[in-house]
């Protein structure tokens, strides 16, 4: 089956350095990946490692 | 798209924003064109074989756009609605070479038309 069908490359649920252990939607959620022609976001976000003020 | 699209709730369509990014468009780039199309086309195989785990893949494309909203994006038509609504679910949940992926539903169904108006 397709699915199983040997690849070249190998790059499907590579998180970006550093930010190992959290999900896309925490990674998201930072404003460190904006999609182009949006602004990165400022917003200071709770990272779950860092304290919950 | 800069346009306000209204976004479908059922669509066979599925768009992942800015996935696809091209070494040609890295001004430092010294790759041959054989070395492009070939970094293309393991892209290719890798995205759609993932994607083909959600259910029957009919169609698959990336802009190679160079627009903001284009960029980079991909467009894979399924065979069945559910599939679809399955692999955005999933995929907004998961990374692709190092960044989150943004997918969502698409109204695009017929590749030659799609274009705004």
């Amino acid at each position: 089956p397709i699915d199983r069908r040997r690849r070249k490359l190998n790059n499907w649920d590579v998180a970006p350095p550093g930010y190992e252990g959290m999900t896309a939607e925490q990674v998201k959620a930072t404003g460190h990946f904006p999609l182009p022609g949006q602004p990165a976001s400022t917003r200071p976000v709770a990272i779950p490692t860092s304290p919950v003020i | 798209c800069s346009r306000k699209h209204v976004k479908p709730t059922f669509s066979q369509t599925i768009l992942c924003s800015n996935i696809y990014q091209n070494p040609a468009h890295d001004t430092n780039c010294n790759m041959t064109e054989e070395q492009i199309q070939a970094h293309f086309d393991d892209f290719y195989e890798d995205f759609f074989t993932e994607l083909c785990k959600y259910g029957e893949v009919e169609e698959m494309h990336v802009c190679d756009n160079v627009g903001d909203h284009l960029i980079g994006n991909v467009y894979a038509r399924f065979r069945y609605e559910e599939d679809a609504q399955k692999a955005v679910d999933n995929l907004n949940q998961r990374f692709y070479s190092g960044r989150p992926i943004y997918a969502e539903l698409s109204p695009v169904t017929d590749f030659r038309e799609a274009c705004c108006r």
